[in-house]
């Protein structure tokens, strides 16, 4: 089982940079301590913890870090999926291929009206723009026509949806196409990683999980599923890959969760229902039940939660390495 | 006047292909570089879609730049605000700010390949007007708690940007103009820094342009001191005549008869572009012509000429595509030692 940590700036900070500060320093030590990968989202307007730009605070992260995998989760109904694709795979370089892309549907209704985005065209949307980011990745020139995204702008190009440059003859170098009909998108440079960075989706739901599946995207259980909803999702997603024909090693399922762990019958911080709290026999045996449930790969695991303290925090990680770690990662 | 350096834009191109993993760690290592060796600030420039990896997201490296140098104020040398939305650029430049301890300056550009346009479903007329309103917006974003705007481009309901930037009200904005003196009436108008083009440029139309955004400026009710020019230029500096004629042969050259092409700058009388460009082409001379270029002695000439005309920073563009990067780094070592201390220095 691998393990991330999903990094959280304390509501606390005295100042946004103090929390951005903190976030850095939290994924440094994941990096000491072994962690596989951290883990950022993003929230926009207002919010106590801004992460409005998650692939800019990435090149943070890659500044700051040398070999821990870095898993940014982005809400892509809320940029043109151009951007993000060239935004990541400029992660990717800078980071010497150790993007995790988390492709996220979720928006909440605020920010959908921030950037006018109609509610009822979120998944669909979505669908689109994480087909244009993979193609923008992977092809050396692509057309795309769907619903909501005509790339380029007034393309002639013939075919339905993806459409591939062809590279029949008379092939022109592509430095030397001046006055050439721009009916294919060239989006460089391409990631460090070949073919492309690991794609997670945010799974919250059957249409999240069935679009995982079908294309062999590791799919991600948020820290908002209750643990029947956590079993459900899991096997919908298990299920749709097993129709579509792909192989379960192809994908890792990862769930999201907030860990709390404390001294035997000592528990001191009242925690939300969906983290996984205890004694560290307790937490080891909830994490073994789950991974026998759901067949998950990979746990991203915050330590850092409202109704506990940074030292509780800190007590909580030490038991976490000290007596359940080494029995989860093998 | 303040020295900035410029310009990496991390490129592979064909007379020089290199791995982009290293090129973009070579330019954090130049930032951390021209910090130590006294520049006042570090520019990185953008375009999209092209065929050499030219960078197009700027925000993520000088986020990292941001976390490896401490005092050098770092910027985009263009961003192309018309390309996005600026509400979402409002937060990637204030993450930015906030990464850097409030060192981010924000040089804007209007982008003209209509490719980029394009590819980000837009379209290229208009862009002038749309960048105004980009900058009404950016500035209620930044200012106010929480605002709304309905716009002819831009429309959103009451909303908070989060985070807000270090700098109050916000990062200092500059737009850079090619050779439009409608751009630099524009940047005039708007309050806002203006940075020339100096290459491919003569001085007396440097001047000009330069005047055209002060008589705007005036125009506008802007205080001299909040008018702010900038000028970028192409510049080599060598110990001896055969030091520079072998850098303009072996680096320069190369580089500009590729990108030329690809640009398709450069036409036949009939209007058709030029595929192949002789040594000889008349374009060479008029572009060495407009390059700071030359000994110690003539480079500081040269850059006297811009500070004369008010310049408040001169941005050596020490960095072509296809540059190796410790001839840049000797570069940049050379015009720190040997023409900077000729100047005045003053933060802008």
């Amino acid at each position: 089982m691998r393990l991330g940590i999903l990094l959280s700036p304390d509501p606390s900070a005295t100042s946004v940079a103090a929390g951005f500060n903190d976030q850095i320093a939290t994924a440094r030590r994941a990096e000491e301590q072994g962690y596989s990968s951290v883990w950022i989202g993003e929230s926009h307007f207002g919010t106590a913890t801004p992460e409005p730009v998650p692939l800019v605070f990435g090149g943070a992260l890659a500044a700051e870090t040398e070999s821990i995998r870095l898993g940014v989760m982005v809400k892509l109904v809320l940029e043109h999926p151009v951007k993000i694709a060239e935004d990541a795979a400029v992660l990717d370089v800078m980071s010497g291929g150790r993007l995790l892309f988390g492709a996220d549907p979720g928006a909440s209704a605020e920010e959908c009206a921030g950037y006018g985005v109609q509610a009822a065209e979120r998944m669909p949307r979505f669908t689109e723009a994480l087909d244009i980011i993979v193609n923008a990745w992977t092809s050396d020139a692509f057309a795309y026509r769907g619903e909501y995204y005509t790339l380029p702008r007034e393309t002639n190009a013939v075919g339905a949806g993806y459409v591939a440059e062809p590279y029949a003859p008379p092939y022109v170098d592509p430095w030397q196409r001046v006055d050439q009909p721009f009916d294919y998108l060239s989006v460089l440079p391409k990631p460090a990683q070949i073919p492309r960075p690991p794609v997670f989706v945010v799974t919250d739901d059957d249409d999240a999980a069935e679009l995982a599946a079908n294309n062999a995207y590791s799919p991600i259980l948020p820290e908002s599923a209750t643990l029947e909803q956590l079993v459900d999702r899991a096997n919908a997603f298990w299920r749709a890959l097993d129709a579509a024909g792909r192989a379960r090693s192809e994908t890792v399922l990862s769930v999201a969760r907030g860990i709390y762990l404390h001294d035997a019958e000592r528990s001191e911080a009242s925690v939300d229902e969906n983290v996984i709290a205890g004694t560290p026999a307790e937490v080891l045996h909830h994490i073994k039940q789950l991974q026998h449930d759901t067949g998950l790969g990979q746990i991203l695991c915050r330590f850092d939660l409202p109704g506990v303290t940074s030292l509780q925090a800190a007590r909580s990680l030490e038991l976490f390495a000290s007596d359940v770690r080494s029995r989860l990662e093998m | 006047m303040d020295f900035w350096m410029g310009l990496h834009g991390m490129q592979s191109t064909r007379a020089c292909p290199r791995s982009f993993t290293w090129m973009y760690e070579e330019t954090l290592k130049h930032a951390v570089a021209a910090e130590r060796l006294g520049y006042g600030g570090f520019a990185l420039t953008e375009h999209h879609f092209w065929y050499d990896g030219y960078c197009p997201s700027l925000m993520p490296v000088l986020a990292a730049i941001a976390r490896r140098t401490q005092r050098i104020t770092i910027l985009p040398l263009a961003l192309l605000l018309p390309l996005r939305d600026p509400l979402r650029a409002a937060e990637e430049m204030a993450v930015v700010d906030q990464l850097s301890g409030g060192r981010l300056a924000l040089g804007f550009g209007y982008g003209y390949r209509s490719e980029e346009f394009n590819g980000f479903e837009l379209d290229r007329r208009r862009r002038g007007p749309r960048f105004s309103e980009q900058i009404e917006v950016l500035r209620a974003a930044f200012a106010e708690d929480r605002f709304s705007h309905a716009g002819e481009f831009y429309q959103y309901p009451e909303v908070s940007l989060s985070p807000k930037p270090i700098q109050k009200p916000h990062p200092p904005f500059w737009l850079a103009g090619g050779t439009q003196a409608a751009t630099a009436r524009r940047a005039g108008r708007l309050g806002i820094g203006y940075c020339a083009a100096g290459t491919g440029q003569a001085l007396e139309q440097i001047e000009t342009l330069i005047g055209e955004y002060r008589t705007a400026a005036h125009a506008a009710g802007i205080p001299e001191s909040q008018q702010k020019v900038g000028i970028a230029v192409d510049t080599v500096i060598g110990e001896s005549q055969a030091d520079i004629d072998r850098v303009i042969e072996e680096d320069i050259v190369p580089v500009y008869s590729e990108q030329l092409v690809a640009f398709g700058f450069v036409r036949e009388p009939d209007g058709t572009p030029v595929r192949e460009l002789p040594r000889d082409h008349p374009i060479f001379q008029f572009l060495l012509d407009s390059f700071v270029i030359g000994t110690e002695e003539q480079v500081v000439t040269r850059i006297k000429q811009f500070e004369e005309l008010g310049c408040d920073v001169f941005f050596p563009r020490l960095v072509e595509a296809n540059f190796r990067s410790d001839a840049i780094l000797e570069h940049m070592r050379l015009f720190a030692e040997r023409i900077m201390p000729h100047f005045q220095r003053s933060t802008v």
